[in-house]
């Protein structure tokens, strides 16, 4: 926002500070009166920063940060720019809101200030065309997983797979309702690319694997660049690309030949149990290869096992991506660059949504040279 | 004695600071002697001051009082060209990385050995002292003699 101060009308600074105040406390649906209680403040001080009248000082500022629940980030310094970004304000069809938004701004804020600070690197990752079919689909989902070598068996570590391919995911708790996920991509300094996402951490485990493979898969075809498709059918093309990497053709093939003789219902458990995908998408991805008809999906869908019913046939799953979490890759690029010491306790802490808490940070960091004062 | 030792230096600190130093009054009244320092001037940040001070908050994280007086003196430093003493080791690391020169209290103490202003002895005394209101310092007063020879801050 400021980045030549000398620029720019200190007037001019202050109202856009203030704006951004305004902007924050109604979105958090508190009036002036309560905000400036909550932070410590006369009314009359913060209707004067709100209109730009009045300079807020860091205190203040953080006190409102902190009683809105933003970043002070978020206050002075605008957003990184985005090359693509899937938040509610440009995609109606992708279920969103303000939280799961809000989430996705920090998460941004941090990787470009991870990625500065030499922690992440942005790197080149092509972008994948948009498939135009349901083969499409499948076959892109089979180069994905040839590439890395993942066969047609269940993808174990999940999260690992998807930074691996150039996403970076924060599973955080939010309402229930915020909605499933969103990502964002962020151009590197090396032009390189950076996606990051953003996984409800209120869903169940089968929904925040679906969903973070939904958020990879409009990372890889950058599908905001391909504006002769519809948003809808787009959609369409990346859960069945989700359904296929999660499920590949052979793998439920040969659980359909091990349980078929115990029924449709068997192999969906076991489709759902060892692949670890909700109940719906196992039984989706059974009709989608014409395993069964529509009519039976429909009924299996609604006789959903209880895990009672897993444990019973011995089949049984751990649950991942569970909030707070981020992935691997991540963690260690954090605390490395926190035992290095260019990251506070807080800071590391923050950066890794509370994953792990202040007692179980690395004991050791690296020794520094104290400073030398020069002689007046 | 920090008077002696800061002579020659314009001194400045940010309101930020004192309300720090409020802060940990009640615990450590001998924080006060601070307050009646007259070499020491207070400079309100101005509104883009301001903004870098979040900027630096931000990076340093914590809650909403964890910092402040590190970022305000950070952002004065910074906009003024002088050097920001600041004995939290992650507020340093956070004006090295923005390029803010930067030095702690044990810096500015043994510049004062170094100069000739105080004796080691009397040096090993302002270190006790401000140890005893709980200020991060990497070494206590008898050790500080070893310890700043061998951090090269004596020659």
């Amino acid at each position: 926002m400021c980045d030549n101060p000398t620029m720019v009308d200190r007037s001019v600074a202050q109202r856009r500070i203030g704006e951004r105040v305004a902007e924050a406390r109604a979105e958090a649906s508190l009036t002036q009166a309560v905000l400036a209680v909550l932070v410590g403040m006369e009314r009359t001080q913060l209707v004067r920063v709100e209109a730009g009248d009045r300079k807020v000082t860091v205190a203040e500022l953080a006190a409102i940060a902190a009683a809105l629940g933003r970043s002070i980030e978020w206050f002075v310094n605008d957003a990184p720019a985005a090359v693509v970004s899937r938040r509610r304000d440009q995609a109606p069809a992708h279920d969103s809101s303000q939280a799961l938004d809000l989430a996705l701004d920090r998460a941004a804020r941090d990787v470009r200030f991870l990625v500065e600070l030499g922690a992440l690197v942005d790197r080149p990752v092509d972008i994948l065309p948009v498939p135009t079919s349901y083969a499409e689909a499948e076959g892109l989902a089979a180069d994905v997983r040839g590439r890395l070598g993942l066969g047609d068996g269940p993808i174990d570590d999940l999260g690992a797979v998807v930074e691996a391919l150039g996403l970076v995911w924060y599973a955080e708790n939010l309402d229930p309702v915020a909605g499933d996920g969103a990502c964002v991509e962020l151009s590197g300094p090396n032009g390189g690319r950076v996606g990051v996402a953003i996984i409800n951490g209120a869903c169940e485990p089968g929904r925040r694997r679906w969903t973070l493979v939904h958020e990879l898969g409009h990372f890889l075809m950058g599908d905001a660049y391909a504006a002769e498709h519809p948003a809808g059918d787009v959609e369409k093309q990346i859960n069945a690309f989700v359904a296929h990497l999660l499920m590949p053709r052979a793998g439920v093939e040969r659980l359909w030949r091990a349980h078929s003789d115990d029924g449709p219902r068997r192999v969906a458990i076991a489709l759902a149990a060892r692949y670890r995908v909700s109940w719906s998408a196992a039984c989706n991805q059974l009709r989608n290869l014409d395993r069964v008809p529509a009519s039976l999906r429909d009924q299996l869908v609604a006789d959903a096992p209880t895990r009672g019913d897993f444990l019973a046939i011995g089949e049984s799953w751990s649950e991942d991506l569970r909030a707070p979490s981020v992935p691997p890759q991540y963690s260690q690029a954090v605390l490395g660059r926190y035992v290095a010491g260019d990251l506070s306790s807080s800071r590391a802490i923050e950066l890794l949504r509370g994953a792990i808490g202040p007692d179980e940070l690395p004991a050791v960091r690296a020794a520094e040279r104290y400073p030398r004062l020069p002689s007046p | 004695m920090l008077a002696a030792l800061s002579d020659g230096y314009e001194c400045l600190t940010a309101p930020e600071v004192f309300a720090e130093a409020q802060r940990g009054l009640a615990e450590h009244p001998a924080i006060g002697n601070l307050f009646a320092v007259r070499w020491l001037a207070i400079l309100e940040l101005d509104i883009f001051e301001a903004v870098r001070a979040a900027t630096f908050k931000s990076e340093l994280g914590g809650g909403a009082i964890e910092h402040l007086g590190e970022c305000a003196v950070l952002a004065l430093a910074e906009s003024h060209g002088m050097t920001a003493v600041i004995d939290d080791r992650d507020g340093r690391r956070t004006g090295t990385r923005h390029g803010v020169a930067v030095a702690g209290s044990l810096s500015l103490v043994a510049r004062g050995v170094r100069d000739g202003i105080i004796e080691m002895r009397a040096a090993t005394d302002v270190v006790e002292m401000l140890k005893a209101t709980d200020m991060y310092l990497p070494t206590s007063g008898a050790d500080f003699p070893a310890w700043a020879r061998a951090e090269g801050l004596l020659t």
